[in-house]
């Protein structure tokens, strides 16, 4: 921890290399959160480059009131909410099209073995599936059930009171396990 | 405990989020109870493929790709800087001029105006419009200086009222000096649909919000002092469009 506070320190003078240690740790964690909220790899990544962008530029701002990493975390959900709301509606619609028509061409394909071929499309189903959930939904469940932080680390990375955490996710696994029934 | 009461917690039960007698109680009802022993079991299915989901690897390059983008920042940076040093020389070079016109103007007799007058309307009028000019500059600062006076007196006032416990003077515009980066349009936008607050326009650093009640006016203000310090701009207290002008600190 306490090389992390120095890592801030010298970062918010504009070192970018005590910057890149600092973030080192989170980078998997942030672009796959941002890869669940998107649902693609294009996005998730260009997504996860916008974060850091903005971790850096308002470093400044971040008055360590909070625990760096839920800070990061808020810029991330932020960052991929403004993402949604730029894309229409139908957009993500088609997502959901487009990757059927790509699992059934998958299927047809003899040269993936069977066993990897039904998990691979599974997990695609599972995605789609996630992406069809609101995002206030959509991002409790990342966080809590794919990365597993606890409720209070999710209250204060969404700014939302520790009650409304638990109807999210109650809603949102039950809105979830409802759509999986009908997809798989 | 009734089925209703197990739908509550079962969420908390699969989290290990409940105390040891309540845990008890949720799993001797599920002992007993097809139904609520089904969900239980889905809720887990659906839980089990979550956690089977794959990490996935950061790409190839990404490092390298962020490194050249902070690269580029930090000579924006440096870039801005400059660019506020050639203001700031600008407004000295700019005032300078004035208080040298002003001095050249002091200094001019208009008897011998007079005497030279038709030789010299023309070097006048040239001197005229550079004064009308520079009338202007000073006239746009002073404005500026009053608007900030007014400003002031506005937050003070806010704040008197925010004492007093009385959140109605938010008016049809009003000025939220944020330190957190997520404040955005975008962050109040959410608040305001939380609250069930029309949103009418989303802008880049402004919101314009349409309230219809006493109770949500004050669940605005309540909200944007979370977000940080409120400032009053306008005057209509009653408007029910109200425009948030988010700046940093």
């Amino acid at each position: 921890m306490k090389r992390e506070a120095q890592n801030i320190k010298k970062a918010k003078q504009g070192d970018i290399a005590a910057f890149e240690e600092l973030i080192a740790i989170y980078q998997k964690m942030v672009y796959n959160y941002c890869y669940r909220m998107s649902g693609n790899l294009h996005d998730a990544e260009d997504l996860t480059q916008e974060v850091f962008i903005k971790v850096y530029r308002n470093l400044n701002k971040f008055k360590e009131r909070s625990q760096f990493s839920t800070w990061v975390y808020r810029i991330a959900y932020n960052t991929c909410i403004d993402r949604y709301r730029k894309k229409k509606p139908t957009d993500r619609d088609m997502v959901f099209l487009d990757s059927e028509r790509e699992n059934r061409s998958l299927k047809s394909n003899s040269y993936i073995p069977e066993d990897e071929l039904l998990s691979k499309e599974k997990e695609e189903i599972i995605q789609r599936c996630i992406d069809a959930l609101r995002p206030e939904y959509r991002s409790v469940i990342i966080l809590r059930d794919i990365q597993h932080h606890s409720y209070e680390e999710i209250a204060s990375i969404l700014d939302i009171p520790l009650g409304t955490v638990k109807s999210h996710i109650s809603r949102g696994r039950s809105a979830l396990r409802k759509i999986l029934r009908s997809k798989l | 405990m009734k089925c209703q009461e197990v739908d509550k917690l079962i969420n908390l039960y699969i989290d290990n989020m409940l105390d040891e007698e309540l845990e008890q109680k949720v799993e001797r009802h599920i002992a007993d109870c097809d139904r609520c022993s089904d969900n239980l079991n889905e809720l887990n299915f659906t839980a089990d493929l979550l956690e089977k989901l794959p990490m996935m690897d950061i790409p190839h390059g990404f490092d390298l790709r962020l490194h050249n983008e902070l690269s580029k920042i930090q000579v924006d940076q440096t870039k801005k800087g400059k660019d506020k040093y050639i203001k700031a020389g600008i407004s000295v070079a700019v005032a300078a001029l004035v208080i040298v016109i002003l001095l050249k103007i002091n200094i001019y007799d208009p008897q011998k105006a007079d005497m030279l007058a038709q030789d010299a309307t023309e070097e006048m009028d040239i001197e005229e419009k550079q004064w009308s000019v520079d009338a202007d500059v000073s006239e746009e600062r002073a404005t500026g200086e009053k608007d900030e006076d007014e400003l002031e007196g506005a937050y003070e006032q806010a704040i008197e009222d925010g004492k007093k416990g009385s959140y109605k003077t938010l008016t049809e515009s009003v000025i939220v000096k944020v330190q957190d980066v997520c404040a955005t349009p975008q962050a109040i936008e959410r608040l305001a649909i939380i609250h069930d607050i029309e949103v009418i326009e989303v802008g880049e650093d402004s919101i314009i919000v349409e309230i219809d009640t006493v109770d949500k006016r004050e669940i605005l203000y309540e909200e944007l002092l979370k977000l940080g310090e409120v400032r009053n701009m306008g005057e209509d207290t009653k408007s029910r469009r109200i425009t948030i002008n988010i700046v940093s600190k």
